[in-house]
């Protein structure tokens, strides 16, 4: 008898235990034992975020959201309440930027706070945050069938510009009409491009409208995305000729007709709906870049080599994760004491020779850079690893800043990465002290280009000293 | 033919109103000196630890089958990641709970059915009474009592080990650890998934225990009826058991709305 | 109703037990049917303070029926049942319960729990009614099974045991709580002549200390030996009712044929 109360006894506890156990498993993941401070932000989309979504700061299970207040207006935001971990408060500065993210396939919708930057202050309880309207594939989806309708109508109407326009200037040169006709399989071909990928487009769409099936085919297919970047391209390639084109037909023309002749217009004419093209194809870069963001495409962009250089450690990127066999870095190392000089108020700023070297190293890379991404790597030698740390990232984003603004490039392309002390190979070994401009450099693409620009500079060139 | 399936279904209504009642009483009765707790201990004992090792065996193997299925169904989206908190919420909010209640009924069930069956046939249950002792509360209460309060706890092992299980085939197949591997298997289980459907097993337990109960306390013609009390109890409680679970289920998603 | 009185009266020294206010049990008028048959049929009698009483009858005559009733096992379609002049048929649980502690009963097939020792058995009732020590509960269970001769099968489990042995056990568990009533459902039913005549003693030594005895039996001579009164029920109708010698001069050729019998069935 008494064996059988011990046996029920167990039974009991050992039940009881393992429940509580699961009880305190979920409370802990919901953070209910931590110490915790409230926090807000702002969407005016919710992207399916709920309450008891959870809330990641850096990428660390941070807390909950416990309330979504419903604007008064469609003019408002959504506020949303969430309550963080205390000892993960320092991270969150007033810069910080919350966004709603999904975790895999089926995966819970929940909102990553990012690390704000050294300078911001520390966001106070109760404080608000901003947030970043979620990306919703089906809006991306939606703007790249517009987008690459667009691009298909545009193309057709270059093309039948084109068409006129070549029968129009064929009347008042033959050197004019020659360079036509060069250019005219180009155009074709785009519109021919441009028309199939809109069709590919719609179908995916329709395919992930039916059913998981497609999706999946458009998570490992790369056609769509081939098939975009060769319009792109080729677009491109069309654009300069026909610039080239038309200032020689304008030149032409000029000898030929004075101000009001037909030809002016047609040409005006041309440049815009290439204009437009242009325009189309910078959008389809933006719907591309913002495709990256969205987990069902990352791995895709992955592995075409895209990566958000904030979803890179510097221990990856040393490890060159940004290379694959096609792609190789080509870097140009500038030392700080010819870049940087110190300013009145501590902080270090370019010099007037820094900005020329950084000039002269860009020149090098014109030829590739719509196409490559550059990242600015900063390096700093002194002081503690922590110092190091700081100054390499100041150092990056000042260089970063200043060719952004000089040459006018994509910021989506241009990114900037803190590596402290250690550099790869540099020329004074395994450290560095300054910054090192890196392009990304598609072998493949080398060959198109027949002869670099400025001569003295080698084709491929993997490591370059400009300067000490 | 439509008559008879009427006039089945009557019957099946009176029997279930007839139960339901014997539920009720024990119910009143479970509330009212004096407790037979000497008997609910010895019951638990029965019910819960002699269940305890085919129930952890029975959740273990479900664990590994289930996290096969979900290896299998998430692998094509890639989302092998999310094995852990499939199988976990899979078990917790309705294959454990289900699992283990037609599982107990199958073994207690019949057990009680059979026991009290023969009791009854070979007049020990008047032999109870004719000591004094009320049978109904000896005999039937304690047992309704032991199946209510083992069947949340069964149903707790029975998600455990089928945790473990699914742990198990998971590390072999990738090596995953066991802390990662349980902070993603309760990566998305909030308490509304775990409360309410492991108590909800609680009236399992009450349909058991009553059923088997029952049918043990009317059995009649000897040893024959023994048998077909035993299958019977089986056979019923896990219908009701069945349809019991399709309205908690709601009654739980009324209550708790899912997220 | 007047052969009662004679009953009692024949039994000055058992009277003398009896608290003067009536019989130990009474049947007023109990009917009783199973489906379509008919298993008591408007059944009267009275059983007084320390008699030995004894049912009588063929297999299927309601006789076992008759004693669940007196127990409150079974309630009657009509009619009342007294024990102790409260009406059984009309207590609350808890009442009965209290009744019932007075009384003892040994089934036809003993009924011993067979989940628990043979000791268990007939210690069961003094741990549900008693709060006395273990070792005493102990001590009277093992005098009680030693009075039916079964010391040795204390802690024997119940399937263990012959038809005969259980039948002892059960009659030993009956006996637990010194019963004011003992109601017996043959006794020796299934036991070797020589433990039946000691089972027969050992009632006789229990009436003689002043308890009411009601037995069911087949057995004759062990009926003569025991019983002060006996009564034979037919088809649900008590047909004859008296003393040993009474029946023996019965008018009716059934009783008389059946108290003629040396043994029963």
């Amino acid at each position: 008898m008494s064996a059988k109360v011990i046996g029920a006894g167990a039974f009991v506890v050992i039940g009881a235990l393992l429940f509580t156990a699961a009880l305190f498993l979920i409370g802990e993941r919901r953070m209910l034992f931590d110490d915790r401070f409230e926090l807000y932000t702002e969407f005016a989309k919710l992207g399916q975020l709920e309450v008891g979504a959870v809330v990641r700061v850096a990428g660390m299970d941070a807390g909950e959201v416990t309330e979504v207040i419903v604007p008064a207006s469609p003019a408002d935001k959504f506020r949303v309440r969430m309550e963080v971990r205390d000892n993960l408060h320092q991270l969150v500065r007033t810069d910080s930027i919350a966004s709603v993210q999904t975790e895999g396939l089926v995966g819970g919708i929940f909102l990553s706070i990012a690390t704000g930057s050294e300078g911001a202050p520390v966001v106070p309880e109760k404080g608000t945050i901003p947030g970043r309207e979620p990306f919703v594939l089906a809006d991306v989806l939606e703007q790249a069938s517009e987008t690459f309708e667009q691009v298909a109508m545009t193309v057709d109407k270059i093309s039948g510009d084109l068409e006129t326009t070549i029968a129009r200037v064929e009347v008042a040169t033959k050197d004019a009409h020659q360079l036509f006709i060069d250019i005219t399989p180009q155009i074709k071909s785009i519109a021919e491009n441009g028309s199939r990928m809109s069709a590919d487009t719609r179908q995916v769409i329709a395919g992930i409208q039916a059913g998981e099936g497609t999706l999946g085919k458009l998570i490992k297919d790369d056609t769509l995305y081939v098939r975009a970047r060769e319009v792109a391209d080729e677009a491109q390639v069309a654009m300069a000729n026909v610039r080239q084109v038309s200032d020689e037909a304008r030149r032409a023309i000029a000898d030929f007709r004075s101000e009001d002749g037909p030809a002016k217009g047609m040409f005006a004419h041309v440049r815009v709906t290439l204009g437009q093209t242009r325009d189309v194809v910078a959008n389809m870069a933006d719907v591309t870049e913002a495709m990256k963001h969205n987990f069902l495409l990352r791995g895709f962009f992955n592995r075409r080599g895209y990566f958000d250089l904030d979803a890179i450690s510097p221990a990856q990127y040393r490890a060159g994760v940004l290379e694959n066999g096609k792609r190789k870095a080509m870097r140009i190392w500038l030392g700080s004491p010819v870049l940087f000089q110190t300013a009145a108020s501590g902080a270090e700023e370019l010099t007037d020779d820094g900005r020329a070297r950084i000039d002269a190293a860009i020149t090098t890379f014109l030829e590739h850079l719509p196409t490559s991404p550059l990242v600015i790597e900063g390096y700093a030698s002194d002081g503690s690893e922590g110092d190091r740390y700081r100054v390499s990232r100041q150092r990056a984003g000042i260089v970063r800043e200043y060719v952004l603004g000089r040459f006018g490039l994509t910021a989506n392309n241009t990114g900037y990465i803190a590596l402290a002390g250690n550099a790869v190979a540099s020329p004074s070994g395994d450290h560095w002290d300054g910054v090192a401009l890196t392009l990304f450099i598609d072998l493949e693409d080398l060959k198109f280009v027949p002869q670099p620009r400025s001569a003295g500079v080698p084709a491929v060139v993997s490591t370059k000293v400009i300067s000490k | 033919m439509v008559e008879r399936t009427g006039l089945a279904i009557l019957a099946f209504l009176g029997w279930v109103g007839e139960v339901s009642l014997f539920g009720l009483r024990a119910m009143r009765e479970a509330f009212r000196p004096p407790f037979e707790f000497a008997e609910i201990t010895r019951q638990l004992y029965e019910v819960g630890w002699r269940s305890a090792p085919l129930i952890a065996t029975s959740g273990f193997s479900i664990g590994v089958v289930l996290s096969m299925h979900t290896r299998a169904s998430l692998e094509r989206f890639g989302a092998e990641a999310m094995i852990p908190a499939g199988l976990t919420i899979a078990l917790i909010r309705e294959t454990g709970p289900l699992v283990t209640a037609l599982l107990v009924s199958g073994r207690v069930g019949a057990g009680i059915g059979a026991e009290l069956g023969a009791m009854k046939v070979t007049e020990q249950i008047d032999a109870l009474e004719a000591v004094a002792v009320d049978s109904f509360k000896y005999l039937a209460v304690t047992r309704i009592i032991a199946c209510i309060l083992a069947l949340p706890i069964l149903t707790t092992i029975t998600n455990v080990c089928g945790i473990l299980g699914g742990y198990l085939a998971e590390t072999s197949i990738s090596g995953m650890s066991l802390e990662l591997y349980f902070s993603r298997a309760f990566a998305v289980v909030e308490f509304s998934d775990l409360i309410p459907s492991t108590l909800k097993t609680m009236v399992f337990g009450m349909i058991i225990g009553t059923v088997a109960c029952y049918l043990g306390f009317t059995t009649t013609q000897g040893t024959e009826g023994v048998g077909r009390t035993s299958t019977r109890s089986v056979v019923m409680s896990s219908i009701l058991i069945i349809l019991a679970n399709v309205v908690l289920v709601r009654l739980i998603f009324f209550l708790f709305p899912p997220v | 109703m007047n052969h009662l009185r004679q009953g009692s009266d024949a039994h000055v020294d058992a009277a003398a037990h009896s608290d003067g206010d009536g019989p130990a049990i009474r049947l007023e008028g109990v009917s009783k049917s199973f489906a379509d048959l008919k298993v008591l049929d408007d059944v009267t009698l009275d059983v007084a303070q320390g008699t030995g009483f004894c049912l009588l009858g063929r297999s299927g005559t309601g006789k076992s029926v008759t004693l669940k009733h007196i127990m409150g096992l079974m309630m009657p379609d009509a009619g009342r049942v007294f024990v102790h002049g409260k009406n059984v048929t009309e207590l609350k649980r808890q009442e009965l319960g209290e009744v019932r502690r007075t009384m003892g009963f040994l089934f036809q097939n003993a009924a011993l729990f067979d989940s628990i020792t043979v000791g268990e058995n007939v210690a069961f009732p003094m741990r549900r009614h008693t709060d006395w020590a273990e070792e005493k509960i102990l001590d009277t269970a093992k005098a009680r099974l030693a009075d039916v001769g079964l010391t040795e099968a204390f802690d024997k489990m119940p399937g263990d045991l012959s038809g005969g042995m259980k039948k002892r056990a059960g009659l030993a568990r009956a006996m637990a709580l010194d019963p004011d009533i003992l109601l017996v459902d043959e006794p020796s039913a299934g036991l070797d002549p020589i433990t039946g005549d000691e089972i027969d003693e050992l009632l006789l030594g229990l009436k003689k200390k002043g308890t009411t005895l009601v037995m069911v039996t087949h057995n004759i001579p062990s009926a003569r030996h025991v019983a002060d009164e006996l009564a034979m029920l037919h088809e649900g109708r008590i047909i004859a009712h008296g003393t040993a010698g009474e029946l023996d001069r019965s008018d009716d050729a059934l009783v008389r044929a059946f108290m003629r019998s040396e043994s029963g069935g």
